[in-house]
This record gives C-alpha cells, structure tokens and sequence, in this order.
C-alpha cells in the first residue's frame, strides 16, 4: 500500500496543473462575460448622458478610470480623472444635449469595448443659434475593483469640416 | 509512520480540493492578461508595420484585408465604413495624395480574443492641387478581435490633434 498512497498525491498535483480550459467551457465564460458587461454598462452609460446634459462635470469625471485618456476631435488627448474634469466643466459652457446610442458591447473579462453613435445639440457662447452634430464614439471599458470604468474615450465627427469663409 | 500517512491523506485531499473548477483570482486574471497582452503586442507592432507600408504604396485591397469582414471604420468628418469594400472606398482618396502615415502603438491591453490598442499618428500628405505636404498629427483607437486564428481590426477611429480643416487646397489668396 505505501507506494501507492506515496504516488496519489503526486497524480492529484498532475491533474491541478493549469491546462487549456475545453472550448465549450470557453464559450461559456465568454457568454455569461459578454452579458454580465451589457448589463453593467448600458445602464452606466444612460446615467452618463443624464449626468452630461445636466453639466455634472464632477459626476461625468468619475465615470474614468485615474489614468484614463479622453479624445475629444481637434484637440490633444486630455489624461486623468482631473483634466478631463476641467474638459467638461469647459464643454458645460454650451449646454450640449447629448443623445447616445450603443451600437455593439464586446467584452472579454474585465475588457470591454463600446461601439455607438451620438447626435448633440449646443449653443456656443456668444452664439445665438444652436448647432448640430453627429458621429461615431468607440470606448474601452475596464473591470477595475469589480467596477466599470472608462479607460480610453473617442470619438468624431460624420458631418463635413465646414468650407473656410471666402476672403 | 502514522503522521506521515496522516500528512498524505491531508495532503491528497488538500490538492484534490485545489482542482475544483473555481474563479480565477485578481492577481491571476492580472497576471493571464499580462502574458496575453506581451503576445498580442508582438503581433500588433508587426502588423502595423505591415499597414503602414502598405497605406503608404496605395495597396487597398491587401490594407482592407486587416480588417474584419463586419469590420467599422470610423473615418472624422465622414460616415462610417462597414466591410472590407467600403474600408477600401474611404482609403482610397489617401492613397493619390502621397500618404506618408506613421503608426505608435502607445498602450495594448489583451483578454482572450480581445485586444484594444491606443496609438498617436502623423499622416503627410499632398492634397490635391497644393504644392507642399501638409502634416495632420491626432490619436486612435482600435478594437483587435482574435477572429480564426487571426488578429483583425473590428473598430478603426481617430481624430486629430489639430483645429479642423477642410481637405483640399488651401484656399487662394485674391
């Protein structure tokens, strides 16, 4: 019996080893991650547009992770809780109503990337009449502390650049 | 001997209790994606560098060909392009303007089939009519998917660091 018993510890080890997890079990986990992230984000990203119409530029900073890259166009990246804060503290002078609409989620874990459209309305300051815009936005979210956080931020424009006025 | 026996049976119990299928921990996903963003990133710099010689020698169908069938670029200051087809459409304007485009991966992160990559980019280009280059420098993100076997970009989306232009030649002084 003693080499038996010596041996049996050794065979459970083996079979502890990290091995490739069976496909089926993959598809799974991918499964049950892609509607645990939907159901996480699509209702972060309603209380977003809530919080951005409403100029709640403190309340729309903490929807980014500390490191976190806003890419607004025709602008540098803004980086970090704090300048993107200021970048739309900035953007709640033009009281912009904003309307987004999710598109596609694609998580993997604690990764998920968001891919919609958005339309706004604002008024610039010193300018009577309001504007329109629309465009494409892509977002990558991660799981961080068990809770969804913006890391990188992008989006731009479908409407043409305006003609230069004519001297 | 009987402790021993005791500390093989505690032992055997202890390691079949450690094969039960459980949740990774934080420190294990961390570390999983860790070694599955260095291989992803392997992969991205080479396939980059392939893009951008292509781009720059005007070859659309085979810069097309990185993207997923169902693939979306979000070109600014135009709509999107769904599909090989229209990617290759909405390229094509760059390609007879002399593209000089250079791509810096700056941040990859990888879980699974996943993979989202930010960069910088600078693009030179002679629109038509100008006499000199023009240089536009701005920041984009893709969406990497891992689609049989394969990296593929799924979403393409930048826009520039610079105040908006219209494309095409300067405007003529009187």
């Amino acid at each position: 019996m003693r080499p038996f018993t010596a041996l049996l510890p050794l065979a459970l080890l083996a079979a502890c080893r990290p091995k490739a997890e069976p496909p089926e079990a993959a598809m799974t986990r991918q499964a049950a991650d892609q509607q645990a992230a939907e159901d996480a984000i699509r209702p972060l990203v309603e209380r977003f547009v809530t919080h951005y119409n409403s100029g709640h530029a403190d309340s729309l900073a903490a929807f980014y992770a500390p490191d976190a890259h806003l890419m607004p166009s025709n602008l540098p990246a803004v980086v970090g809780q704090a300048a993107i804060q200021a970048a739309f503290e900035q953007a709640a002078k033009s009281k912009g109503t904003l309307k987004l609409v999710t598109e596609a989620i694609t998580a993997s874990g604690d990764l998920a990337v968001e891919r919609g459209t958005y339309e706004e309305t604002y008024t610039l300051p010193g300018n009577p009449a309001p504007s329109a815009d629309r465009g494409k936005y892509l977002v990558h979210w991660r799981r961080i502390g068990g809770k969804w956080l913006i890391v990188d931020d992008i989006a731009n424009s479908d409407l043409p650049v305006p003609a230069p006025p004519k001297p | 001997m009987r402790v021993g026996s005791w500390g093989i049976l505690v032992l055997s119990l202890g390691a079949a209790a450690g094969c039960q299928p459980k949740a990774e921990t934080a420190e294990q996903a961390q570390a999983r994606m860790d070694t599955e963003t260095a291989a992803v990133r392997t992969v991205i710099d080479s396939v980059t560098r392939e893009f951008t010689t292509h781009f720059n020698q005007g070859h659309g169908d085979i810069v097309a060909g990185y993207y997923g069938e169902q693939a979306h670029l979000m070109p600014p200051n135009m709509p999107v392009a769904v599909g090989r087809e229209a990617i290759k459409a909405a390229f094509a304007p760059f390609f007879t303007m002399k593209p000089d485009l250079k791509l810096t991966p700056d941040a990859v992160v990888a879980n699974g089939p996943l993979a989202i990559e930010r960069g910088t980019y600078s693009l030179t280009y002679t629109p038509p009519g100008a006499t000199a280059p023009v240089t536009d420098t701005g920041k984009y993100l893709v969406h990497w998917h891992l689609l049989d076997g394969k990296w593929m970009l799924v979403d393409d989306i930048w826009n520039s660091d610079l105040p908006a232009m219209p494309m095409g030649p300067p405007a003529q002084k009187p």
